[in-house]
């Protein structure tokens, strides 16, 4: 990573679905957010608690009600108007939930291509955005040439992400990426965000329900309960919070209750433990093992 | 765009319009249609009008609403204006030129046609806004009732009726949801030529019939699984029996038409 750079700015946000009608909803309250290159951030939250909403702000698909957004991200700064629009929405990736219901080409490699020639690329551009994009996601080159609708769901959804990749984003913003997956496809699309980060230079924004994988990829959390950031910090801060995280509603990461159902017994511990394996090395140092 | 599509959109206020019976309100549009095409005097139209905005104000609902649904239709409300005012035929010509003429007659006859349609669309939007869709197919259902002695099949079109209007916000947030995907792609739907537009409605079109067509399986599987075998023997949750309030509604309509009824027939 170089040197962090503040890439989106969210200042204060409010957000209210339906003003002025009957079914008018507030979503979001004093929102801020900073967004860093080269970060990897999860939104964490209740059900409702506006973390789409939010995600959906980060990727101007719409304006906030009040409060300042900035995209400090080179040729988006220094647009006007409509055009700013356009610029985000290739600067910053929007991956949707359940992002293969979107596919519609006759084959992948149209499907990933979509993204690159609305953007107005060459063919040749086009194809080695497509090429690369699809070799990050783990996609075998045979496969660009079939149908998306001969593909299972989790390949689909690799389609997907390669093809919002393919407009080069220097944001992923990842709405529930893991939904619907087994475990093992889970932890393989976990080792290809990771991956992604190091080759791309990316910085992602994901929201999940999954803690353990929020624990074991994210730089940074937030999490928000009913339309506010109620904590945040790095992964050890926020799921060593086990009171305030039930209280939200999100539950608790399990090896960070274990250890505080064991401190409680009367076991140290130097730090809350994320995984299974650094609660297993806790427990071992309080027996001097 | 999405947000301004209200005819067909529930609005509840808990008035005593929105608890009649949907088989009374249901007649009572279609009495009201009637007489609509029936009058033969203008001012009747004005009549219509405020009748409309009276039963708007006991429904207590805004005539925002009823505004934002005529709203998306005023295109087409003014193009069939212009057009019968350019091509009807008439004596006392106001303006010419080649094919178009406009005549006072012409005039008349396009404002008539115009307060029909508009008027039209009012009624059944006060319908839409004050029934929900489903008191609206079991109202369907009670109108139809007597064609079931010639074996139409009344309770399979009622509810192929009401899968129908209970999907249309379904598919509206679907359609918005992939709108936005694709945007997030980088589709541009409000640039280009009008082919160019056109065709960018296909990003939007194929994931919408691939989601529509699942829906439709998983929804009946999920029918028959609870042991649904149509109309047979079925009996209903909701049974309202039509109460004097209705009928005193009913009578209140009766009343309301009666002046477009006596216009008519002064006029036979």
């Amino acid at each position: 990573m170089g040197a962090e750079k503040t890439l989106i700015s969210l200042k204060n946000i409010s957000f209210t679905y339906n003003k002025g009608l009957p079914t008018e909803c507030a979503a979001l309250f004093n929102v801020d957010i900073d967004i860093n290159s080269g970060e990897i951030i999860s939104l964490i939250g209740h059900t409702g608690s506006g973390k789409s909403t939010l995600v959906q702000l980060l990727n101007s698909q719409q304006a906030p009600g009040a409060g300042e957004i900035s995209w400090l991200i080179d040729g988006v700064c220094d647009e006007r108007g409509a055009a700013i629009r356009r610029r985000v929405c290739a600067a910053v990736g929007l991956v949707f939930q359940y992002p293969e219901d979107q596919i519609f080409e006759e084959t992948v490699y149209d499907d990933i291509a979509f993204g690159p020639r609305q953007l107005g690329k060459t063919p040749e551009e086009t194809e080695k955005l497509v090429f690369k994009m699809s070799e990050l996601m783990g996609l075998d080159k045979e496969i660009l040439y079939k149908s998306p609708f001969e593909l299972s769901g989790g390949t689909l959804r690799k389609v997907a992400i390669a093809g919002v990749l393919a407009m080069e984003p220097r944001v992923l913003v990842l709405d529930e990426p893991m939904a619907g997956l087994d475990p093992k496809s889970c932890d393989n699309f976990a080792r290809l965000l990771k991956g992604l980060r190091e080759c791309l230079d990316l910085s992602i924004v994901m929201v999940s329900h999954n803690l353990e994988y929020a624990a074991a990829l994210s730089d940074k959390i937030y999490c928000m309960a009913s339309g506010r950031i109620v904590l945040c910090g790095t992964p050890r801060e926020v799921f060593g919070e086990i009171k305030k995280l039930d209280e939200y509603q999100i539950g608790a990461l399990p090896s960070a209750l274990i250890a505080a159902e064991l401190s409680a017994a009367g076991l140290k511990f130097t730090q809350t433990p994320l995984t299974a394996d650094e609660l297993a090395a806790e427990i071992f140092k309080n027996y001097g093992k | 765009m999405v947000n301004d599509i209200i005819l067909g959109q529930y609005m509840p206020s808990g008035s005593f319009i929105h608890k009649a019976s949907p088989k009374l309100k249901i007649i009572s549009l279609f009495l009201f249609t009637f007489s609509i095409f029936l009058i033969k005097d203008s001012y009747l139209y004005f009549y219509f009008l405020a009748v409309s905005i009276f039963i708007l104000k006991l429904a207590k609902l805004k005539i925002s609403y009823l505004l934002r649904g005529l709203k998306p239709l005023i295109f087409i409300f003014v193009l069939t204006f212009i057009l019968n005012a350019a091509f009807s035929e008439g004596e006392k010509i106001l303006w010419e030129w080649g094919l178009i003429k406009i005549t006072v007659e012409g005039l008349i006859y396009s404002f008539r046609f115009f307060m029909k349609v508009t008027l039209l669309v009012i009624y059944a939007t006060l319908l839409t806004l004050t029934t929900s869709p489903v008191e609206l197919s079991d109202g369907i259902e009670d109108c139809l009732a007597p064609l079931k002695f010639v074996k139409f099949p009344v309770h399979e079109f009622s509810l192929m009726m009401s899968i129908a209007l209970r999907f249309i916000p379904t598919l509206v947030i679907e359609v918005d949801k992939i709108k936005r995907a694709q945007e997030a792609r980088g589709a541009n739907f409000s640039e280009g030529s009008f082919i160019a537009r056109a065709k960018n409605f296909i990003p939007i079109l194929i994931p919408l019939f691939i989601t529509s067509f699942k829906r439709a399986d998983e929804l009946a599987v999920a029918m028959e699984s609870r042991c649904y075998m149509g109309g047979e023997g079925r009996t209903r949750f909701r049974r309202k029996k039509d109460g004097l309030s209705d009928y005193l509604i009913f009578a209140a309509a009766l009343a309301v038409v009666y002046p477009a009824l006596v216009n008519f027939m002064s006029h036979l």
